[in-house]
């Protein structure tokens, strides 16, 4: 009998029921903005990741992150992380984390940047459950770590249903879609956008029709090479909305392909290549 | 005749200011607004109940749906119920007020929360309710989560009775009532401004409840639309007979309110696809396409820029397919 994909299941139910846990103990404080720090489910998630390292307040200079104060579309909040910092062997940044602190998944995302991103700069669109603190973490090669943070209000309201076509999204899952915004003066760091058809469902949201809980099926990893070597790669799940979308930066050392390997919660793999070639 | 001496008339003067005052708080401590929605005559035997502007909120109890009736010679057809079960119940005081018929049947032109939710009301007194099928299964699939939110806004009391109700009829087609004896129809146009989005026509006067498909000096709401099938059906209203058009929200309106919203519709889609093509980031996307011409539409800073934000990820995803128009 093979346990792995029971036991991963047992994992995975029991971190979500956990996670459901820490935010049923908080709802009382999560309306009023508050002080970030005070958040019982920040202190929680701060602790798994980064123990007591301490974590200075970002400066626009090196992370900056841009979310929508009033959340147009609850299930699409464009995430906007910037930063000032040219990516180079003396000093980069490693990794960044993107924390939604009331989602019944907190910790969305965690970005891993190379040379080859030219720039740690990140766009997607998430969904927010409730108003939230939205948070950045950039780490630097040297260890040390940066937060920006932002408060995010989204309410439920009459938003369309979760699942609209489960059926149109089989037949299309899994399909990508590279797009470059190089331009002629090859100018550098090259900005592109990755769109991947996948329905990113959480597992917690119910059809108010079946009564049944759509399962999850999501997007758990996404990795871009340029020219066979590693730009960017992402942890991310059902934070990322409903067909995952990534604006990133790479640095293109002659001409080649951009590549992205997608793999999901069910362990389906998906892959897409655009071939590029430098301007100039 | 009470004669006050000059001594005193500044002291009886104050007492009676306050007197006053405090009866009028008294007032409005007891009735904080008046709860009686009137119904205005906007052609003969056709009555409209406009809702209030704005966002749903405790201060206008949600009521910020159009409601109307038509009144036949044997009977009443209303359309929309209102925002909650207490709305229902204002709605039909208001129909009485104009008439004893008795009420046959209500309408229900789309599934938004601010026209269905009062539909237990109408229910109770052994009113049918109709929708279309694709309203009604659009309702089905989200508005129990709508009902939720309004009780937290409204509060549980002002939302007490209400529920979200089945319809006793659905339908499929444009079809013509005839229970009032009266030329009433129901015109559907396939998926427009909603999936089962529909408006009532009183042939006598020309007067069209346009639901969902129109509203006037409010931002058109494009979330469960089909631009192309709306704009197909805006098309289809110009060639009907119309004199007067009770839109969705707002106030009532001529036949140029159609005009507005193929307008308000096609400059939203030429700007979305422009930025589209210009490779703007979503996170760019409500503040670049402000549309200055409708600046002053009711909800302009809420539902126009979730009109982008959704418009831009539709046309986006379009054009990943290069599936032009449609709804996905």
């Amino acid at each position: 009998m093979n346990i792995a994909p029971i036991a991963r299941a047992c994992r995975s139910a029991a971190g979500v029921l956990l996670l459901f846990a820490l935010c049923v103990g908080a709802r009382a404080e999560i309306r009023a903005e508050g002080n970030p720090e005070a958040s019982p489910i920040w202190q929680k998630v701060r602790a798994s990741l980064f123990q007591s390292r301490p974590i200075a307040a970002a400066s626009d200079e090196l992370i900056s992150l841009d979310a929508p104060t009033r959340a147009e579309d609850a299930a699409i909040v464009p995430i906007s992380i910037r930063t000032r910092l040219v990516q180079t062997p003396a000093r980069y940044i490693d990794k960044v984390y993107l924390i939604i602190d009331n989602n019944p998944s907190p910790i969305s995302a965690i970005f891993r940047f190379t040379q080859l991103s030219g720039r740690a700069d990140i766009e997607t669109r998430v969904r927010v459950d409730d108003y939230t603190h939205v948070r950045a973490i950039a780490e630097t090669n040297d260890g040390r770590l940066y937060m920006v943070t932002r408060f995010v209000k989204a309410s439920g309201g009459c938003s369309a249903p979760p699942s609209k076509d489960a059926q149109a999204a089989q037949a299309t899952l899994g399909r990508m879609k590279f797009r470059v915004d190089g331009d002629a003066s090859g100018k550098q760091p090259v900005l592109a956008q990755l769109m991947i058809s996948h329905p990113n469902d959480s597992g917690l949201a119910m059809n108010q029709v079946s009564r049944l809980f759509t399962p999850a099926h999501f997007v758990r990893q996404v990795n871009i090479t340029y020219a066979g070597e590693l730009v960017l790669s992402a942890d991310v799940d059902f934070s990322i909305s409903e067909n995952p979308n990534f604006r990133f930066y790479f640095v293109p050392r002659g001409d080649g392909e951009l590549k992205a390997e997608v793999i999901d919660s069910e362990d389906l793999r998906f892959e897409s290549a655009l071939p590029y070639r430098r301007h100039d | 005749m009470l004669v006050i001496p000059r001594s005193r008339r500044l002291l009886v003067a104050l007492i009676a200011l306050s007197g006053t005052a405090l009866l009028g708080a008294c007032a409005a401590a007891a009735a904080p607004r008046d709860l009686r929605t009137s119904a205005v005559e906007v052609a003969a035997g056709v009555y409209m109940l406009q809702g209030a502007p704005g966002e749903v909120d405790a201060e206008n109890l949600g009521r910020t749906g159009n409601a109307g009736f038509i009144v036949g010679e044997t009977g009443v057809i209303a359309v929309d119920t209102g925002t909650s079960y207490r709305h229902g119940l204002a709605l039909l005081a208001s129909i009485r007020r104009v008439t004893n018929k008795p009420v046959r049947l209500v309408v229900i032109t789309h599934a938004r929360q601010e026209f269905l939710f009062g539909s237990a009301a109408y229910s109770e007194q052994g009113i049918p309710i109709r929708m279309h099928r694709r309203s009604a299964g659009l309702m089905r699939s989200r508005c129990e989560r709508c009902l939720k939110t309004l009780n937290q806004v409204l509060g549980a009391e002002e939302m007490q009775g209400t529920a979200m109700l089945l319809p006793d009829q659905e339908f499929d087609q444009t079809h013509a009532i005839d229970a009032i004896g009266r030329p009433v129809e129901v015109l559907y146009f396939g998926h427009s401004s909603g999936p089962g989005d529909v408006a009532v026509l009183d042939r006598r006067t020309g007067v069209l409840f346009a639901g969902g498909l129109l509203d006037q000096l409010r931002i058109p709401d494009v979330q469960d639309s089909d631009l192309d099938g709306w704009t197909r059906a805006l098309r289809a209203l110009h060639d009907l007979p119309l004199r007067a058009i009770v839109p969705g929200h707002g106030p009532l309106a001529t036949p140029a309110v159609i005009d507005s919203v193929e307008r308000y519709l096609a400059q939203l889609r030429a700007l979305l696809l422009e930025l589209l093509a210009a490779g703007a980031g979503l996170s760019e996307v409500p503040d670049a396409a402000a549309l200055p011409e409708f600046a002053r539409w009711d909800q302009y800073e809420t539902i126009h820029r979730r009109n982008a934000s959704i418009l831009f990820v539709r046309f986006e995803r379009e054009q990943m397919f290069r599936r032009p128009g449609g709804h996905d």
